[in-house]
């Protein structure tokens, strides 16, 4: 893993007292709300319906056991003992005082985290792949990129006062497993014919009240134009992206309006502006950061075999690991869906508990996926079978990831001050259905994705069923859409009809399971099958 | 005006907390919404809120327009005044293993 240098670390900790003394000033009345709001969200720290909510960033995803260790006790000390791993690979808490806030970031600072960029208009967390480095199907590790793009957007000067937020992920694989094309800009990195990092850029995706699939920018930029390509891109939304609405601000927007042809020639124009001596030792420090990673790669293990186990262990494994890059290890997920659960959120105890079990079975290294579950990157072979006990005792070895019942979640209107609606007592009810149904019919392999609101933070636009809260005339209303993904065919779904009450949403799901499994052609996904027979038939089953 | 709102509560969020709380009969802010005070003259919470947010004792103060019952009119007031739907996960097992400001001091 990336280790701070002096730099990184002063940054943190000077950011941390400044915030603190900040907050000192609020309390005292030096500051007023107007003045300490936008001080307060650059921080990571908003105020939501029942308290202040600490947003934590987990740069790409990665976390060391000590990391994670701090961020339980974090749960258990400021919070209600419990934090929620979100959709961008950050974690939020929900019932942080503004008096203990200061206390918390120096806590954070003190194994290199914060909260720093976690909000407002600026470049956001960058995320990639949470099986980034060890996924049999990557070309290229995404994480030097990744820490590359966030050393160069923190605090840049010139982008802290974008038109609107702006998400920007990484990947380095065949397989999209971090939502790309649903990103402002998304970047898939490649090798050359010479074994240097290249880059695909595509641009202008998001959710949201407007949900885009990103267009392609540029094919194979290298390394040495990433960095200014990206300033020049950025400074022309800066310029030319609209500040009149915040509805409309958003670069996939100015893309819509201006058309991809004219962006990319702004671009260009703009690329011959960018001082290029500004970003002559980018290369060098890709290379320093790749190094660090490097060193981090465990060498191939031989006598290393998965134990035959009980059925359970094979199903988990089965379900919960991935092929790993390295002969003798395997990539596992700690699914945060078990049955009845709140997606994505895990409690002090179960942070501390997979934090230990990094340590012992994991290189001491953890990654949160934007699916918001655990992966234990680097688990030995012969290590499965204690590792899946181990997380049994602490209710985590769901075995789940990638099956209907594995639903992404936003807070919603239990904690969230943009709700429309409650998401997560619908993502609870639909656990406990459709792990029963599975445990009847087996694995169900299908995307469902909830959100409280239009702004689309549980990712519903992106998912093969797409559950989006409404409130319609004082009531809560769930709309369905359909045939979504976010993987590297990534499409935004349909709008099924009218929307349903709550408690008439497990049957709808149900039902919809039910005709795409009696339609469903010889290994058809969700996805094959809708493209092929259309929203028709489904309408007709859910309204009759 | 709201529709349907008969009457109006006052609330905000406490500024050190961020709990919601409502202006109550005896004149300060409160946790329970059965407390409030409720007035069919909105025009005389308005700059009582704004007031109480200038002498940074809360953030956020907005009315709560209510029907004859008391009840909220709109959703989100009525889901806010519920609370979280679910309880929160702090089993006693996990409550006796929290770390003490100590532990914590010390594993930073």
């Amino acid at each position: 893993m990336y280790a701070y240098d002096q730099y990184d670390q002063a940054f943190v900790e000077q950011r941390a007292a400044e915030f603190r003394e900040q907050i000192e000033r609020r309390l005292s009345g030096a500051l007023s709300e107007d003045e300490f709001k936008p001080l307060r969200l650059q921080n990571g720290l908003y105020l939501q319906l029942h308290a202040y909510m600490l947003r934590v960033a987990i740069p790409y995803g990665a976390l060391n056991a000590r990391q994670l260790r701090v961020l339980g006790d974090l749960a258990d000390r400021y919070d209600k003992g419990y934090g929620h791993f979100t959709t961008r690979q950050n974690i939020q808490y929900n019932w942080t005082k503004l008096s203990d806030v200061a206390d918390m970031i120096d806590a954070l600072a003190s194994v290199q985290m914060h909260a720093i960029q976690t909000s407002g208009n600026c470049i956001r967390n960058v995320t990639t792949d949470a099986y980034a480095g060890v996924a049999g199907d990557e070309w290229l590790d995404p994480r030097p990129s990744a820490e590359l793009l966030r050393q160069w957007s923190s605090l840049h000067p010139e982008f802290a006062f974008l038109p609107r937020k702006f998400k920007i992920a990484v990947l380095g694989a065949a397989q999209d497993r971090a939502a790309m094309k649903f990103h402002d800009i998304g970047l898939w990195a490649k090798l050359d014919a010479d074994g240097q990092p290249q880059y695909d850029i595509w641009v202008g995706g998001g959710q949201g009240r407007t949900p885009r699939v990103a267009r392609l920018f540029q094919e194979a930029v290298p390394l040495a134009d990433l960095l200014p390509t990206l300033d020049a891109m950025l400074r022309v939304y800066n310029l030319a992206g609209r500040r009149d609405n915040k509805y409309k601000a958003r670069i996939k927007i100015l893309i819509d309006e201006m058309g991809i042809e004219p962006y990319r020639l702004a671009v260009v124009e703009e690329l011959a502006r960018v001082d290029r001596d500004a970003f002559a030792t980018a290369v060098g420090e890709y290379q320093r950061i790749a190094a660090q990673f490097e060193t981090a790669q465990r060498p191939a293990l031989q006598g290393q075999k998965v134990p035959e186990g009980s059925p359970e262990f094979r199903a988990w494994l089965q379900q919960n690991g991935l092929t790993h890059k390295v002969n003798g290890y395997a990539a596992v997920s700690v699914s945060l869906k078990t049955k009845g659960a709140i997606p994505g959120d895990a409690s002090g105890a179960q942070m501390r508990a997979v934090a230990d079990l990094a340590e012992r079975y994991s290189a001491g290294e953890i990654r949160v996926s934007h699916r918001q579950n655990l992966v234990l990157p680097w688990v030995k072979l012969n290590d499965l079978e204690t590792l899946y006990h181990a997380l049994l005792e602490q209710d985590l070895a769901e075995a789940n990831v990638g099956l209907v019942s594995d639903i992404i979640a936003c807070p919603g209107l239990d904690y969230c001050a943009l709700a429309t609606a409650r998401s997560i007592p619908v993502a609870q009810a639909l656990s406990l259905r459709l792990r029963e149904r599975e445990r009847r019919q087996g694995p169900i392999e299908a995307s469902l994705n909830i959100s409280g609101c239009i702004n689309a933070c549980g990712h519903h636009h992106a998912a093969n069923i797409g559950i989006l809260g409404l409130n319609r005339s004082e009531s809560e209303t769930y709309q369905i859409s359909l045939g979504g993904r976010a993987d590297e065919g990534a499409k935004v779904g349909d709008i099924l009809g009218p929307g349903f009450s709550q408690d008439q949403v497990p049957d709808v799901v149900e039902t919809l399971l039910d005709t795409w499994q009696s339609l469903r052609e010889d290994g058809e996904d969700f996805s094959q099958t809708y493209d092929r027979v259309g929203k028709q038939p489904f309408k007709e089953a859910v309204y009759v | 005006m709201a529709r349907n709102a008969h009457a109006y509560a006052l609330s905000a969020n406490d500024l050190l907390t961020g709990e919601q709380v409502f202006w109550s009969h005896q004149g300060r802010w409160c946790l329970s919404f059965e407390d409030a005070l409720f007035s069919t003259e909105p025009q005389n919470l308005t700059p009582l809120g704004n007031a109480e947010e200038a002498a940074n004792r809360v953030v956020g103060a907005a009315l709560i327009p209510v029907d004859e019952n008391r009840r909220p009119v709109e959703l989100r007031d009525q889901r806010r005044l519920q609370g979280v739907s679910v309880a929160v996960r702090t089993t006693a097992s996990e409550a006796a293993s929290r770390p003490s400001a100590a532990t914590l001091a010390q594993a930073a």
